[in-house]
C-alpha cells in the first residue's frame, strides 16, 4: 500500500519535509497558546475593539 | 497606566475611509452589472452584441477585475483604515500615502477597464493586467504597506489585536505574490510575456490565483470579522487563543493549496498530492476562525432577528464555512475530477465571493455609514430587504450553478459499455445547462435589486447626514505606559511588529519554495526522447490574437490524464507540450472544449466559418461571432521583437528564426488564405489565429 503510494512521488523528502515543519511548528504554537496560564491577558486582548473610542462616547 | 498629563490629543483619517466607502459602492455596482450581463451571454450569445470589446473572453475578465479588486478591495480598505486606527490608536502613518493609496487604486482600476475590453491582457487569471499597471499596482501597494507598518510603529496601544496580524500577512502575503506572478518581459507599452512557460507557469499562476483568494479575499476579511463583529454585537470575540491558532495555521497552510487547481493535469504527481492534502486540511483553520466567528454571538443570538447587519455578518461567515468546506471537497482529486472546468467551480466562486467577500462588505458599509457621518440609515427595513433579496439570489445561483456544474462533469465523463462516450459532441453538454444560465441570471438579478436597495438608502441617509468634523480622541504614548513585565511568547511577539512580520513571511515563504522551486528545473520532468517544436511566427501572433480574445476563458488546453478526455480530445497532455508557452494557456473552464489537440481536427475553412458565425458549423453553438477578425491587420513588424523576447527567455528561436520571422509569417499566411480562397485576408488576425489553432497539439514530436 505505501509502495503504491509512495511510486508517484519523485520528491518524496520535500512533502516528508514539508509535513515535519508544519506539524512541528503548529503542535507548538498549540501547546503553548492553550496554556492555562494568563486567561486574564487573553481576556483582556479580546476586549480591544470594545475600548472606549472617543471622548464623547 | 499613564496620568493625565502624558495623554496625547490626535484626530483619526475618516476622510478617507469614507472615500474608500463610497468607492466600494460605486464599483460595486459596476461589478455587478458586468457580472450579470455576462452571465446573460452565456444564456444566449446575442448579448455580446456582435461587438469585440463586448464578447464574453473580454468582460469576464473585467468582470472578475472590478469585483475582486475594486469592489472588495476598496471595501477592505475602507474597513482597514477605520480598524486600525482604532486597534492602535493612532492616526494612519502619512495623510498623503492615504491619498496616493485611494487615488492610485482608483487610477489602476480605471486602467483595467480601459484596457482589458480593448483585449490588452496578459491572459494569467486575476492578473489580467498588463505590465505599466502591474508596476502601478506594486507601487501603490507599498504605499499602503508604508503606511500600515508606519501607523504600527507610531501606535499607542502596546499589542496588536488579532486584525492587524490579518492585515499584515495580507499586506506582505499580496506583494510577494503579484511581484513574483507578474514577472514579465515587455515587448512593448501593452504586451508582455510571462517569464514562466507551460508547468512552471500553471503552477505559479495557481500559486498566485489561489492565494489571491486566500490574502486579498480571505485573510482580510477574516482581520475585517475580528474587528466588526465584536463591535456589531458589543461581545468580545469568542476566543483569542484559538485565533492565535486559526491565524497561524491559515498563513502556514494556505500558501500550499494552489496545485488542487491544476489536479490530473500534466502537474508531476507529487505536487497534485501535496496541494490536495494542504487544501484538505484547511478545513481545521477555515472552521477554526468560522466558528471564532459565530460564536462571538454567543448570549447574543438575538440581534440576529432584529439587527440587519447582524444578519449580514452571520450569512457571510456561514457562507465562509460552507465555502471553505466546499473548497477542500473539491480539491479532493476524485471530487476535482468531476467539477473541474465545470460551473460547479463558478458556483463555488460565487458562494465565497458573493456571500462571504459581498455580505461582509455591505456589513461593514451598513456598520460605517451611520458611524463616519453621525446618523442613522435612512431605513432599516430597506436593510432586511437588500439581505433577503441578496440571500435568495446567492442560493438561487448557487443551486442553478453546482446542479449545471455536476450535469455536465457526468455527461463529459459518460461512457457507455462499449467504451465510447455517451456524449461525443461537447455542444450537447453544453444544450443541457443553457437553461441554468438563464436561471443563474434571475439568481445575479436579484441579488443585484437588493444592491440598489443600499444604493437608494445609502444615497438618501447621505442626502440627510448632518455635516460633520474630526473628532479628537486621547491616548498615552507607548513611552509612556508601564511595561508589561510579564509578556513572553506569543504576547511579547504581537509587540514586536518586525519580528511578527518577518515570521508571517517565513510561514509562506516556507510552502511556496516547496512547491515551486523543483519545478524550475523542468527539463527533470521532460523525457529525453520527446522534442517540442516551437510556435512558427504567424502561430505566434495569432496566439496573441487567442489571448487577446479571451479565448482561454472558455476553452483549455489541457487534456486531462482521464479515460474520458482521451476518447474525447486524444492522447493526455504532456508537459512538453506547453514548454514554450509564456504564459501558458491550460485554462480554468470549458464553455467550449478543450483545443489541446484541435490542430488538424478541422479544416481551416472550417474555422474560417466558425469564426465567423459558430451557428453555421454547430447550430447549438453559444460563442460569439469573430467577424472582425478578418478585418483587423496582424502587425508582422513587431514578429522580431516577439520572437527576440521568447529567445531570451529560452525559446530555442535561432537567429535565423528570428531574422526572416516577417518574411516566414507573410508566408504562411498566404498559404492558409490561399486554402481558404481568400488572398485578402493574407494578413488578417483570422489568418493568423487558424495558424495557432491548426499548430494546437502538433508541436511535440516523440
Amino acid at each position: 500500500m505505501f509502495q503504491e503510494v509512495a511510486q508517484f512521488f519523485k520528491d518524496t523528502y520535500l512533502t516528508v519535509i514539508a509535513m515535519g515543519i508544519f506539524i512541528t511548528v503548529f503542535t507548538l504554537v498549540t501547546i503553548y497558546v492553550m496554556r492555562k496560564s494568563r486567561a486574564d491577558f487573553y481576556n483582556r486582548l479580546a476586549q480591544m475593539p470594545l475600548a472606549k473610542e472617543s471622548n464623547n462616547e | 497606566m499613564a496620568n493625565n498629563q502624558n495623554m496625547e490629543t490626535f484626530k483619526y483619517d475618516d476622510c478617507i475611509v469614507k472615500k474608500f466607502l463610497i468607492a466600494t459602492v460605486v464599483w460595486g455596482a459596476v461589478a455587478f452589472l458586468l457580472g450579470l450581463l455576462a452571465a446573460l451571454q452565456l444564456f444566449n450569445w446575442k448579448f455580446n452584441f456582435g461587438l469585440e470589446w463586448f464578447t464574453f473572453g473580454r468582460l469576464r475578465p473585467l468582470h472578475t477585475n472590478a469585483a475582486i479588486f475594486a469592489f472588495a478591495g476598496n471595501t477592505i480598505f475602507a474597513g482597514i483604515y477605520y480598524s486600525t486606527q482604532r486597534l492602535l490608536k493612532t492616526r494612519m502613518f502619512s495623510d498623503f500615502l492615504s491619498q496616493l493609496h485611494f487615488w492610485g487604486w482608483q487610477l489602476i482600476i480605471v486602467s483595467a477597464a480601459l484596457t482589458l475590453p480593448f483585449g490588452i491582457t496578459t491572459s494569467k487569471e486575476y492578473a489580467e493586467l498588463e505590465w505599466p499597471i502591474d508596476i502601478a499596482i506594486a507601487v501603490v501597494w507599498v504605499a499602503f504597506a508604508v503606511n500600515v507598518f508606519g501607523a504600527i510603529a507610531k501606535r499607542r496601544e502596546r499589542h496588536m489585536y488579532v486584525a492587524i496580524w490579518f492585515y499584515i500577512a495580507t499586506i506582505v502575503t499580496v506583494a510577494v505574490l503579484h511581484i513574483i506572478n507578474s514577472l514579465a518581459y515587455p515587448v512593448s507599452l501593452f504586451k508582455s510575456y510571462s517569464v514562466f512557460a507551460g508547468i512552471q507557469d500553471a503552477l505559479v499562476q495557481w500559486w498566485y490565483g489561489h492565494n489571491a483568494v486566500a490574502f486579498f479575499l480571505t485573510t482580510p476579511f477574516l482581520g475585517l470579522m475580528y474587528y466588526f463583529v465584536p463591535k456589531a454585537v458589543n461581545r468580545p470575540v469568542y476566543s483569542y487563543r484559538l485565533s492565535i491558532v486559526h491565524f497561524w495555521a491559515l498563513v502556514f497552510m494556505y500558501i500550499w493549496a494552489g496545485p488542487h487547481h491544476l489536479l490530473y493535469t500534466a502537474l508531476p504527481e507529487w505536487a497534485q498530492t501535496l496541494g490536495m492534502l494542504f487544501s484538505v486540511m484547511l478545513w481545521a483553520p477555515s472552521w477554526g476562525g468560522m466558528i471564532n466567528g459565530l460564536l462571538t454571538l454567543r448570549g447574543v443570538w438575538h440581534l440576529l432577528r432584529t439587527d440587519p447587519i447582524v444578519k449580514f455578518l452571520v450569512a457571510a461567515i456561514t457562507f465562509y464555512g460552507m465555502s471553505t468546506f466546499e473548497g477542500p471537497l473539491m480539491s479532493i482529486k476524485s471530487v476535482s475530477s468531476l467539477a473541474h472546468y465545470t460551473d460547479w467551480v463558478v458556483g463555488h466562486a460565487h458562494a465565497g465571493a458573493l456571500g462571504w467577500n459581498g455580505f461582509m462588505s455591505f456589513a461593514i458599509i451598513y456598520y460605517l455609514i451611520p458611524k463616519l457621518w453621525k446618523t442613522e440609515m435612512f431605513s432599516k427595513k430597506l436593510m432586511n430587504y437588500h439581505f433577503w433579496l441578496g440571500l435568495l439570489g446567492i442560493v438561487i445561483y448557487y443551486t442553478s450553478m453546482v446542479v449545471a456544474g455536476v450535469t455536465q462533469g457526468l455527461m463529459w465523463r459518460a461512457v457507455d459499455a462499449s467504451g465510447r462516450l455517451v456524449y461525443p459532441e461537447f455542444v450537447e453538454t453544453v444544450t443541457r445547462i443553457v437553461p441554468l444560465y438563464g436561471v443563474r441570471a434571475f439568481g445575479g438579478l436579484l441579488f443585484i435589486s437588493g444592491f440598489i436597495l443600499m444604493l437608494y438608502n445609502v444615497w438618501k441617509t447621505l442626502a440627510a447626514a448632518p455635516k460633520t468634523e474630526e473628532q479628537t480622541f486621547q491616548a498615552a504614548p507607548l513611552s509612556a505606559q508601564a511595561q508589561d513585565t510579564h509578556s513572553h511568547g506569543h504576547r511579547k511577539l504581537e509587540g514586536l511588529s518586525l519580528v511578527f512580520t518577518v515570521l508571517t513571511v517565513i510561514a509562506i515563504l516556507v510552502g511556496s519554495a516547496f512547491e515551486i522551486l523543483p519545478t524550475l528545473n523542468i527539463h527533470k520532468y521532460v523525457p529525453q526522447n520527446v522534442t517540442t517544436k516551437p510556435y512558427s511566427a504567424l502561430e505566434l501572433a495569432g496566439r496573441d490574437v487567442y489571448i487577446k480574445e479571451g479565448c482561454y476563458v472558455c476553452h483549455s488546453q489541457m487534456i486531462r490524464k482521464m479515460e474520458s478526455e482521451v476518447l474525447r480530445y486524444g492522447k493526455d497532455s504532456q508537459i512538453a507540450d506547453s514548454i514554450y508557452d509564456h504564459p501558458f494557456q491550460w485554462g480554468s473552464k470549458r464553455t467550449g472544449p478543450d483545443l489541446a489537440r484541435v490542430g488538424g481536427k478541422y479544416p481551416d475553412q472550417w474555422h474560417y466559418q466558425h469564426m465567423l458565425d459558430p451557428r453555421s458549423m454547430n447550430q447549438n453553438s453559444i460563442m460569439p461571432t469573430y467577424t472582425w477578425l478578418t478585418d483587423k491587420k496582424v502587425n508582422f513588424d513587431i514578429l522580431v521583437k516577439k520572437l527576440s523576447v521568447m529567445k531570451s527567455l529560452g525559446v530555442p528561436y535561432s537567429d535565423g528564426d528570428i531574422s526572416q520571422s516577417v518574411q516566414a509569417a507573410k508566408d504562411q499566411a498566404a498559404q492558409i488564405a490561399a486554402t481558404l480562397e481568400k488572398p485578402e485576408l493574407a494578413q488578417s488576425e483570422m489568418v493568423a489565429l487558424i495558424a495557432y489553432l491548426q499548430s494546437l497539439g502538433k508541436q511535440t514530436k516523440e
